[in-house]
């Protein structure tokens, strides 16, 4: 029988796919692609050599206002200067760039103006404008536009030396329009190439996202028996899903946390002991590539990418074939950078596949968490797909190695937890301190969190002596893992012996930080730092619940709206109170609610002051760089505090499983098309 | 994955093989720590020269060495690299001496091939008596034999950099380089080469230690022995 069904169901299968992609197509041609089918316009081009009476050109000095970001920039600059000639032992002498101006206390830029007006000859639907002009520093221009003499929008798009054009979605009618061109060098007019069009072009990414949300729509109503006996293969498929669509989405736009720090190092683990770095894998380490805002300019970045990918000119380095601890969360990324190499694929699919590394490491961890929770699998899925754990699996940061193993090990913890009868068995053990160690290499702060099992009853071991061997054991290995963040094994290079140092070490991102000037300042001052601890924690607190912590957050794109926070907040303390209906849960012991309680509390303590000594600039009355996200590990163990054998919901585990991946999924696609596809791929 | 570790546990007892591979992680602990794995480090001291600045070169001669005085600190230094302009030449018959003094005695003396090098190339001279060059150091570089086959002669690289605790001394019959630098005004253009340990497996055996230890406490010894009986 068995044998009889399976090319049925994979004829369901390909019905299905066959049906979605259709479904897909069909909207987007008729749907998105409606202004081209509408107008039919053909491409027009604007003359800017003088030549055309209707367009009129002009050039002029002018002052471009510094962005709170380029200020920032220069005094972080000036700070780190500062305080290399300290440590060189020389006297520090402040230089400002001959192209600004300070005016009225603020930074000015000199830029030359260039505006282009010109008058259509009838009035045309313009999609995308786009406009080459060979410069050699960043520069930018607006757009007016005019229909009947009244302005009807206006944009601005910036222009990247590196690849000399920008260009900017309009999708605005008019008869009119007026370019306002900055640069920092003069011009020559006659360069200037500004096309107008409206072809009809279905967008990919937009239809591999209709794809996307089609068919988790026919995979949700259709794949019963997998929800309900196989819920981790429901994760594994939505979460690639969603990987691929963040994944092909963002390309090679640096939007991560530090994206380019986590690419240098992945990359240079792709390699033994020689590196060999292309000019665009030292511009992707250095937070140089060229940034793209719509398939068009993606396509001049990545040719752009790929030119300056030529081995035959890289740059030669050396590394230890001894791989640092910390460096190993890399390696997914790394593997997939090597591929690349090996395929000879394109710069920008091979950072790809180092992206898609990581998604596959985190789904096929994630994958087993989910498997091995019992009967709370919803909630493990459920922290699995919050869109900042999701937007970390598909970006170049271990964070996705962090985030999978801790989760994967606070699932076992629990389940020691939650059943307080059973013995402890070497397998679990052996699974519950790999995992964190894996998961705490690079972040050692969430070892702390393996200390609950510090509170196994006695009933757990089988005698005295190896309960108490096994917690001593426990003890040392995490007192180990801290030890290692005030003494680091010493590796090689010659930055040691400066980072070992603590007078100079702390984030140089930041201005005025240093790890014993803050040590001193708290010990000095231990009652100011306990309540600017507090009162820290306690707003952060308050974001979650006005959902401006960024657990919801895509990196730099943005976050989603405080709607979605409230509902996955709601949707988490539901699947963790209530039991499916006819499901009995396990509950949490009283003492175990009461120790995660305070687990918890002091691992975010330590978190929040390890920003502190660290990051922040000595004696502020803040504690800065504490986002959201770094107390994502913690959810799971909070939310099993609420575990119960009381309350039991009304619905069956196969509803609560679709409302769980449906909300988990409309969620994540809503902001996949708002900061993803509608920002940077149409 | 508990699969697998059910699988790993029927190929050998727990009973034996937990324990056995702790010792193993316990002896990989000691062993790391016991035997370190020694690399060079390279110290970047001047290589750049900063803005109107320019390279200059000082020729070596048989006669008279350039001579170069530095302090290591604390720290016992193994090499120096330097970058070797020939001019374009091979030079495959000069050889480069060069001799390390502290406090006034010679604690090391080796030489080194200059036709074994590019051009330009920054070569790495390591020193003998690791543990002797260590504080003020004196090192002077001069060529071995005027190379007879060879056209010109090699120089050292150098600017007008004012590097800290260094003094650079061209060669007395160096005029070229003596009329265009007051003393002190010319720096070689080097990184320092010093050694350090590190221990590569340290880390992860002296963790793996305590969490097979911990495993192991997992395993029920007394019932084992009772099944034994049984």
């Amino acid at each position: 029988m068995k044998q009889k069904k399976k090319p049925l169901i994979l004829l369901r299968i390909l019905i299905n796919l066959i049906l979605v992609a259709t479904a897909a197509l069909l909207v987007e041609c008729v749907v998105f692609q409606f202004p081209a089918l509408y107008y039919k316009e053909k491409p027009q081009d604007i003359i800017c050599d003088g030549s055309d009476p209707q367009i009129e050109i002009r050039t002029k000095n002018a002052l471009a206002k510094l962005s709170d970001e380029e200020i920032r920039s220069i005094e972080v600059e000036q700070s780190n200067q500062k305080l290399l000639a300290e440590y060189q032992g020389e006297v520090y002498e402040e230089k400002l760039d001959e192209n600004l101006v300070k005016k009225d206390g603020t930074l000015y830029r000199k830029v030359k103006k260039t505006v282009i007006d010109a008058a259509l000859s009838q009035p045309y639907y313009i999609h995308k404008l786009d406009l080459r002009v060979p410069v050699t520093e960043s520069a930018g221009y607006s757009v007016e536009l005019y229909l009947d003499g009244k302005k009807t929008g206006s944009v601005y798009c910036s222009i990247d030396p590196k690849i000399s054009a920008g260009i900017a979605n309009i999708s605005n009618r008019c008869d009119r329009i007026k370019i306002t061109l900055l640069t920092n060098e003069t011009i020559d007019n006659s360069k200037i190439q500004v096309t107008l069009s409206n072809r009809f072009r279905p967008n990919s990414m937009r239809l591999f996202f209709l794809f996307v949300l089609f068919g988790t729509g026919a995979l949700l109503y259709q794949a019963k028996t997998l929800l309900r006996d196989k819920p981790e293969w429901i994760f594994a498929i939505l979460c690639f899903a969603l990987g691929s669509l963040l994944i092909c989405g963002i390309g090679t736009n640096q939007v991560s946390y530090d994206e380019y720090v986590h690419a240098k190092a992945a990359y240079k683990l792709s390699f033994g002991t020689t590196i060999e770095s292309t000019e665009s894998a030292i511009q992707m380490a250095g937070n140089l590539l060229p940034f793209f805002h719509n398939p068009e300019e993606r396509q001049l970045v990545e040719a752009y990418e790929d030119k300056n990918n030529d081995y035959s000119w890289a740059d030669i380095g050396h590394q230890s074939r001894f791989v640092r601890s910390e460096t190993r969360v890399y390696y997914p990324m790394a593997l997939g950078f090597k591929l690349g190499r090996m395929l000879h694929l394109r710069f920008a699919d091979t950072v790809a596949l180092a992206k898609f590394g990581n998604l596959l490491f985190y789904i096929l961890v994630v994958f087993f968490a989910i498997r091995l929770a019992k009967r709370y699998q919803g909630l493990v899925a459920l922290v699995a797909l919050l869109p900042n754990s999701v937007f970390l699996a598909s970006a170049l940061t271990y964070d996705a190695v962090v985030n999978s193993f801790l989760l994967l090990g606070m699932v076992l913890v629990t389940n020691e937890l939650i059943s307080p009868e059973e013995k402890l068995t070497w397998q679990n053990t052996l699974l519950i301190l790999l995992s964190f160690a894996i998961g705490c290499q690079s972040k050692p702060i969430y070892v702390v969190m393996v200390l609950m099992l510090l509170f196994l009853g006695r009933k757990k071991f089988y005698n005295r002596p190896q309960e108490i061997v096994y917690k001593l054991a426990l003890l040392i290995m995490a007192g180990l893992m801290l030890y290692n963040i005030f003494r680091p094994t010493p590796a090689a290079g010659s930055d040691y012996y400066l980072v070992g140092n603590f007078d100079f070490a702390g984030d140089k991102r930041n201005i005025g930080t240093s790890v014993t000037g803050q040590l001193q300042y708290i010990l000095q001052n231990p009652f100011t730092y306990a309540l600017l601890l507090l009162k820290s924690m306690v707003q952060l607190l308050g974001t979650y619940l006005s959902g401006g912590a960024d657990f919801f957050q895509y990196g730099y794109l943005g976050t989603g709206s405080t709607i979605f926070t409230w509902i996955v907040i709601v949707l988490g303390l539901w699947l963790a109170l209530w039991s499916a209906k006819g499901v009995k849960r396990w509950k949490m012991p009283a003492v175990s609610i009461v120790l995660t309680l305070i687990m918890l509390f002091g691992t975010s303590a330590i978190v929040w002051s390890s920003m502190y000594v660290s990051y922040t600039t000595v004696g502020a009355n803040e504690i800065r760089g504490v986002q959201g996200r770094y107390f994502i590990p913690l959810f799971l163990p909070f939310a099993s505090c609420f575990f119960n054998n009381r309350l039991e919901s009304r619905l069956g585990e196969l509803a609560r499983r679709r409302i769980l991946y449906g909300v988990m999924m409309a969620v994540n696609l809503f902001m996949i098309y708002t900061l993803v596809i509608t920002v940077i791929n149409i | 994955m508990k699969k697998i570790l059910n699988k790993i546990s029927k190929l050998g007892k727990p009973y034996y093989i937990l324990p056995i591979i702790t010792l193993l992680f316990l002896t990989g602990f000691i062993g790391s720590y016991l035997f370190p794995n020694t690399v060079l480090d390279t110290y970047v001291i001047n290589m750049t020269e900063t803005e109107g600045d320019e390279e200059l070169l000082l020729p070596l001669s048989a006669t008279d060495p350039v001579t170069y005085e530095m302090n290591t600190g604390t720290l016992a230094m193994r090499g120096i690299q330097v970058g070797i302009n020939k001019q374009g030449q091979a030079l495959s018959g000069t050889t480069l001496v060069y001799r390390v003094y502290a406090e006034g005695n010679c604690v090391s003396e080796n030489r080194y091939a200059v036709g074994n090098g590019d051009d330009l190339q920054y070569v790495y001279l390591p020193f003998e008596n690791q543990k002797d060059c260590v504080g003020k150091l004196k090192i002077t570089f001069q060529l071995e034999n005027e190379g007879e086959t060879d056209p010109v002669l090699p120089a050292l690289m150098a600017n007008h950099t004012e590097v800290k605790d260094t003094v650079t001394m061209p060669a007395q019959t160096d005029t070229q380089a003596q009329q265009t630098a007051a003393p002190g005004d010319v720096s070689l253009k080097c990184s320092y080469i010093y050694t350090h340990n590190t221990y590569p497996f340290l880390y992860d055996c002296r963790l793996l230690t305590f969490v097979f230890l911990a495993a192991s406490m997992a395993v029920c010894y007394p019932r084992r022995k009772k099944e034994e009986q049984v």
